[in-house]
């Protein structure tokens, strides 16, 4: 008995030195301030955390997570209760399911192995001589518990009598309780720190607003106090705040964020499992060591491969926020002016034309030309601005969009006005490569005009201006309610407002927007016009709702070459294809030009034409 | 440790410029204003020599009130220190009298080791004002240099002309005019641009830099604007057809006809 609290206590003692090793290095971060209540993150820690949320999304691995994690917790706590004896014996049986289930998965196992590749066949090691130690324990000693498993292993033991069992008994508990310890102390060592590290991060992970990001400064603060020096971005490890330092330290490698990601499966240069990793050896290396990210630890190339689409984000069963981190290292490189001349270039159209395209601002609203559009303000009555977006009022491809929508919205008598050369972006992209500043400016400017001219409802065609009108002005003074155009659009077919001549005979299948999905749950709106229009011939492609895989051109990509091998919008548009839809439906500019490029590519651009629902809409009403 | 005054031109967004058609105007109501490309490139040019060498940017400019802004750029870019020529006696300059203004203003500033500028500026196009200014200073010049290096107390510059390059030597101080490709310039960012307020700027008049009326502005130049016009041309719209090669090669064959690529 000595020898197992020796065993207990060093362990323990191994155990906790580990783990403040860990805890030193999340506190070298930045401070953050915890947001949520306590009840409602506590709420969370149960659902993503004991009842396996989100990784049970996954059926083989997550029902193998569960028996072995809270299986193997609970036989943990059978060591010193017991009150679980009777149920002890049939959860080995459990654990030992689980363990089966894990080791025909990595059997199966494809692609190149991770590195920690030996380290956890050794864990893995440990833990079968555990369970099998546990097993022989249970037909040693039959009469402890009720275990199926003792019983058909006791008639083994049972030619060495009483007596010896009796004596043999101890030792394989001694045996058994010295692998359980050592596996404890082994925890802060290995990638079983994720038994810690992804619960605490799953309770700290903030809950905030899906479609924001983060607010590195306050802009309007700092003119009026005059004080600009702040450093923006992450340039090393410890600019990043103590709760996200956690977070890359919560990684489980399980690779369902690398497995999702667009950036990934077009080759780029971005796996963002392996980058989280990166940043979370670079923190635990020792305090002296130099913690540059750029360079070494992160390629730049890396993080301009992001799309900011949040599918990483929406898999991570631990809450990790991929795309957080790749937005703060892209904030740095932006303010020691590290970009190339395409970007620059975007940057220096914002500035200058107010427009993604470098186009006159006085060609905004070409588009209209003898639509006979009313500036907003004119008319007393009112109720949207449509704001119509660099690509809605720029673009050719999406021009006809607008077109559309302004059909549909005469048709149904919806008195709507734009702001004409007024109208500039939003700066949602500034935004998503780093430039902070010029986003909060923008958002200054835009939100004094649109309350000067009486702003209430904003509709746009473009779920990239929604997120950030709807998500991310508020913070900057905006009151306005801003609405998706399929949404408006719905509405007034479900209300009878809007009614249609006629219907679509061909199949359709729809494409959700990441920033209309993923990012603002709109998943009904345009399936139900589709619904409406097709007489329900709606086909879902294999990656859809939250599952959904980008078109490429979100977070800046539209406007700037990533080295890849094949582009996400062809990866598509070719998934598309599988189905054979007659259309392929979408409401977002940025995945209409990407598939329209793809679809030449591919040369399927008769067999499945690229609409936006508004278009099929605006057909339907001939 | 050079000493690096940069001289810098604001000038309006082009690509956002119209001409109204029913007076034939320019209409600059609303476009935004930048300071003109390759002077960019010799602010970036200088700041990257003080990132190897150390040293000091001083940036001079002339032009209206809001010319400041360029200064903030130049400074959020890197340089320590701007100076601005400007009141109403600078206004309708033309290249002899800027480059009179501009050569006081050094003179005022005083000690430098190098002076750095574009090329041409992106509204007037007539690459004259550097190569003026060099001489009013009576200072060796290199122009439409696309590589700087300095050895040994002395510059040794590159210079791209019209079919070769031409490597120059110099000793300093000497005046330089730097081509587009000379590197790519960085771009400050909003949060820097507002940084920059915080740095020493100076605003000149033209009594400042010790110049009489008569040497200013319209009465200082040489030349004078009489019309402005604009141009036209009518497209001749040839469409080429047929295959990529065919058409190719009818497409090359026109353009050697057309005497725009010269076969050698």
């Amino acid at each position: 008995m000595i020898a197992w609290y020796a065993i207990g206590i060093i362990s323990a003692y191994i155990f906790i030195t580990g783990i403040r090793r860990h805890v030193q290095a999340w506190r070298q971060g930045k401070a953050e301030q915890n947001q949520g209540t306590t009840l409602s993150r506590l709420k969370r820690l149960v659902y993503f955390g004991l009842a396996q949320g989100k990784i049970l999304n996954k059926k083989y691995n997550g029902t193998m997570h569960v028996l072995i994690s809270i299986v193997g917790f609970l036989l943990l706590l059978g060591m010193f209760f017991p009150v679980l004896e009777g149920i002890v014996g049939y959860l080995a049986l459990l654990f030992a399911l689980g363990l089966i289930l894990l080791e025909y998965k990595r059997l199966r196992a494809t692609g190149p192995p991770l590195e920690t590749a030996w380290e956890d066949s050794f864990v893995f090691g440990v833990i079968v001589a555990m369970a099998v130690s546990g097993f022989l324990m249970m037909g040693v000693n039959t009469w402890a518990w009720n275990s199926p498993a003792g019983d058909v292993l006791s008639p083994l033991f049972t030619p060495l009598g009483p007596k010896v069992l009796v004596d043999l008994y101890p030792s394989l508990f001694l045996v058994h309780s010295a692998l359980v310890f050592s596996l404890i102390a082994y925890i802060p060592n290995s990638r079983l720190i994720h038994l810690i590290t992804s619960p605490t991060n799953v309770y700290y992970a903030p809950i905030t607003i899906k479609g924001e990001m983060t607010t590195p400064f306050d802009l309007k603060q700092m003119m009026e106090s005059g004080n600009f020096d702040i450093k923006v971005g992450a340039s090393e490890i410890n600019d990043f705040t103590w709760r996200q330092k956690l977070s890359f330290d919560a990684c489980t490698l399980c690779q369902r964020c690398s497995d999702a990601c667009p950036a990934k499966a077009s080759g780029t240069k971005l796996s963002p499992m392996h980058l989280i990793l990166k940043l979370k050896n670079l923190e635990l290396q020792p305090p002296d060591t130099m913690k540059q990210l750029h360079g070494q630890t992160v390629d730049p190339e890396e993080l301009w491969a992001c799309t900011t689409c949040r599918a990483c984000v929406q898999e991570c069963p631990v809450l990790i926020h991929h795309v957080d981190a790749i937005c703060d290292m892209r904030r740095h490189l932006m303010a020691e002016g590290k970009v190339d001349k395409k970007k620059r270039d975007l940057l220096t159209f914002l500035t200058t034309v107010g427009n993604t395209y470098g186009l006159a601002t006085s060609d905004r609203t070409k588009w209209a030309e003898g639509l006979d559009l009313k500036p907003y303000g004119d008319e007393p009555d009112q109720e949207f601005l449509y704001w119509v977006g660099c690509a809605g009022s720029y673009d050719t491809r999406n021009q006809m969009v607008s077109r559309a929508l302004v059909k549909i919205m005469k048709t149904a008598q919806i008195k709507f006005g734009i702001l004409g050369n007024d109208e500039k972006c939003n700066c949602e992209v500034a935004r998503r490569v780093g430039e902070e500043g010029r986003f909060q400016q923008t958002a200054m400017e835009l939100i004094d005009l649109m309350n000067k001219r009486g702003v209430k409802k904003i509709v746009t065609q473009c779920p990239h201006c929604y997120n950030t009108f709807k998500n991310e002005y508020p913070r900057f003074g905006a009151t306005f309610q801003v609405i998706h155009h399929s949404q408006l659009i719905a509405q007034l077919l479900r209300e009878g407002k809007l009614k249609l001549k006629k219907g679509i005979e061909q199949t359709i299948a729809y494409h959700d927007p990441c920033y209309l999905g993923r990012y603002n749950d709109e998943y009904e709106a345009p399936r139900n016009i589709i619904r409406t229009l097709s007489n329900g011939k709606l086909v879902e492609l294999p990656r859809s709702r939250a599952k959904s895989f980008c078109c490429g051109g979100g977070g800046g990509n539209t406007w700037y070459t990533v080295e890849a091998e094949k582009k996400c919008s062809v990866i598509r548009i070719a998934e598309a294809q599988q189905l054979s839809p007659d259309i392929l439906a979408a409401a977002c500019p940025y995945c209409i030009s990407m598939f329209e490029d793809a679809s030449k590519v591919l040369g399927t651009s008769e067999k499945m034409p690229i609409r936006d629902i508004a278009e099929l809409v605006a057909e339907a009403l001939e | 440790m050079p000493n690096i005054i940069v001289l810098v031109k604001q000038v309006f967004y082009t690509q956002d410029l119209r001409i109204d058609r029913t007076n034939k105007k320019l209409v600059t109501e609303g476009v935004a204003r930048v300071i003109s490309e390759s002077d960019k490139n010799a602010i970036e040019e200088a700041v990257r020599l003080k990132e190897k060498l150390s040293g000091k940017i001083t940036v001079l400019t002339m032009g209206p009130a809001q010319t400041k802004e360029a200064l903030r750029e130049a400074i959020a870019m890197g340089a320590d220190e701007g100076y601005m020529l400007t009141g109403p006696e600078f206004e309708n300059s033309d290249a002899h009298a800027t480059a009179a203004s501009l050569a006081a203003g050094i003179k005022k500033i005083g000690q430098f080791d190098m002076i750095l500028c574009g090329e041409t500026s992106e509204d007037q196009y007539s690459f004259q004002v550097g190569p003026r200014t060099a001489e009013i200073l009576n200072l060796p010049q290199i122009t439409y240099a696309v590589k700087i290096t300095i050895q040994d107390g002395k510059i040794v510059a590159e210079r791209s002309l019209e079919d070769s390059y031409e490597t120059v030597e110099s000793k300093l101080p000497a005046f330089i005019t730097v081509s587009r490709e000379i590197n790519e310039p960085r771009l400050p960012t909003l949060m820097a641009i507002m940084a920059a307020s915080k740095k020493p700027m100076t605003a000149w008049t033209g009594a400042d830099i010790g110049l009489k009326p008569n040497e200013l502005g319209r009465d200082g130049s040489l030349t004078e604007p009489l019309k402005s016009a604009v141009a036209t041309g009518e497209r001749k719209r040839i469409l080429i057809q047929g295959e990529p090669k065919e058409a190719a090669e009818k497409l090359a064959s026109a353009l050697v006809g057309e005497g725009v690529v010269k076969v050698t």
